[in-house]
């Protein structure tokens, strides 16, 4: 155990230091709180054994500061005096002490103490790797909800998420987005010819080049089984509709053999739809016009990005 | 211990302790020779067994007596001046390093005077004497016990 003895009595921090020295502990020890202080936010000790009246700053002050900070680690606090009155006792509690020893210190008291406070240490330590353990799985599992776990992209969960944030800007502040559904050309044909374990594959290899092709601020999402959808905030109709098309272009570059496909490669056709402030307040469904800006594109033979101002591209 | 050396004035030995100054008169007009020790042999065994090859009472003893010298010389002017709060924490002090040593009467006595109302007065400065003296019991009762070693 790493143990800090605080006295300004060079006396008693003799015999305190060796009496923690022989029963096998780490010891360092300070003459004054602003020692004290020093020793504690850089080495952190588990234990500080620390006189009750100092100059300058008292032990029930270095204790309070100690408990402001011990944020992270608990930091075991026995105060020593030699008053030994109830009130001190209690005073010592008060200011966030875990133990409260009198002078003079005898070695089977002073063990018996520190038994006591690496129990209790180590019970701290315990519980905080637990609570880091738990951090680390709550992340772990906030990120997990949010994912779909075949392509790594965006769930439907977090497509909701995300659009309210996005809606919320439009509606606040002016701001306006774009969204684009994006489909598969074909993809059940795919599956029927080459199994589903290909189909799975193929859709990682699209989303994953979608996400690559995206800029950054851009999301691509699961939007469920083979249609995928990105967004794209601040972005207008024309340089969204430009950057989709770049991802149709990415994914036909790709080269997944489909046979049923006249290109004889994966596909995509795409719809993108823009909301805005003018939009939004003629309650404009804008799934809704994405679906039907895809489905136009569809209809014009697909591998294509259909606006939903009628004008498709290429 | 940090700043042992300057507080002591460098020239304390273990076993060859400066002995006060004052003649420890009161001491001897108490005549409290049937007193229980100077130093208590549980304390000193103690220290003894946390030596580990040293001598740790004589160590202790060094620290404790150039720091009480120190202070009872302060606390003189402190009392002539009426410095209640500087005393209290003096014989405040006093009393837990002269426990650290066994030196329970010494540690007694400075619990008195830390408790001593106004300042100065004729009980007070009894007090003081008598602190004085004990320091020189302390200080005999050392010499005796290096002297048996």
């Amino acid at each position: 155990v790493n143990i800090l003895v605080v006295d300004d009595d060079i006396t008693s921090l003799l015999v305190t230091q060796t009496m923690v020295r022989a029963l096998g502990h780490h010891c360092q020890s300070a003459v004054d709180s602003n020692d004290a202080w020093r020793l504690f936010t850089s080495d952190r000790p588990d234990v500080i054994i620390s006189d009750w009246e100092m100059p300058g700053l008292s032990g029930a002050d270095l204790c309070q500061e100690v408990r402001s900070r011990d944020l992270d680690r608990y930091t075991y606090f026995i105060v020593v005096s030699s008053h030994g009155t109830t009130e001190d006792t209690l005073g010592g509690m008060f200011a966030g002490a875990d133990d409260y020893l009198v002078k003079p210190l005898r070695v089977a008291d002073l063990r018996s103490r520190l038994i006591a406070a690496e129990r209790v240490t180590s019970l701290h330590a315990q519980l905080d790797t637990q609570r880091s353990d738990l951090r680390t799985l709550n992340r772990e599992l906030a990120t997990a909800a949010s994912l779909d776990p075949l392509t790594g992209l965006g769930n439907r969960r977090s497509l909701d998420r995300d659009l309210e944030i996005l809606a919320a800007r439009v509606q606040r502040y002016g701001h306006r987005y774009c969204m684009s559904l994006i489909d598969i050309d074909y993809f059940k044909s795919f599956n029927d010819a080459y199994g589903h374990p290909a189909g799975d594959r193929a859709l990682r290899e699209v989303a994953g080049q979608l996400v690559r092709e995206a800029r950054s601020g851009d999301s691509v999402y699961r939007y469920g089984g083979d249609e995928l959808l990105c967004l794209l905030p601040e972005q207008s109709l024309e340089t969204a509709t430009v950057a989709v098309e770049r991802m149709r272009c990415a994914v036909e570059r790709l080269g997944i053999t489909h046979r049923d496909n006249p290109r004889g490669v994966l596909t995509l056709s795409a719809g993108v739809t823009v909301m805005d402030t003018e939009h939004l307040r003629a309650g404009r469904d804008v799934l809704k016009h994405a679906d039907e800006a895809l489905y136009r594109a569809k209809a014009l033979g697909r591998n294509r990005v259909g606006s939903s101002d009628v004008r498709v591209a290429p | 211990v940090p700043g042992v050396r300057d507080r002591s004035g460098g020239g304390l030995r273990a076993g060859s302790f400066p002995r006060p100054t004052w003649s420890g008169r009161a001491w001897r007009e108490l005549n409290l020779e049937t007193r229980a020790p100077a130093l208590d042999p549980a304390v000193l065994d103690e220290l003894d067994r946390l030596s580990d090859g040293g001598d740790l009472v004589n160590e202790v003893a060094e620290l404790f007596i150039a720091d009480a010298l120190m202070q009872l010389a302060l606390v003189g002017d402190w009392l002539a001046g009426g410095d209640r709060d500087a005393v209290r924490r003096a014989a405040h002090r006093l009393k837990g390093s002269s426990a650290s040593l066994g030196a329970n009467e010494f540690a007694r006595l400075c619990s008195q005077l830390a408790d001593t109302g106004d300042l100065p007065d004729r009980s007070t400065t009894e007090l003081l004497a008598a602190i004085r003296s004990e320091l020189d019991r302390i200080w005999r009762a050392l010499e005796q016990r290096n002297a048996h070693r």
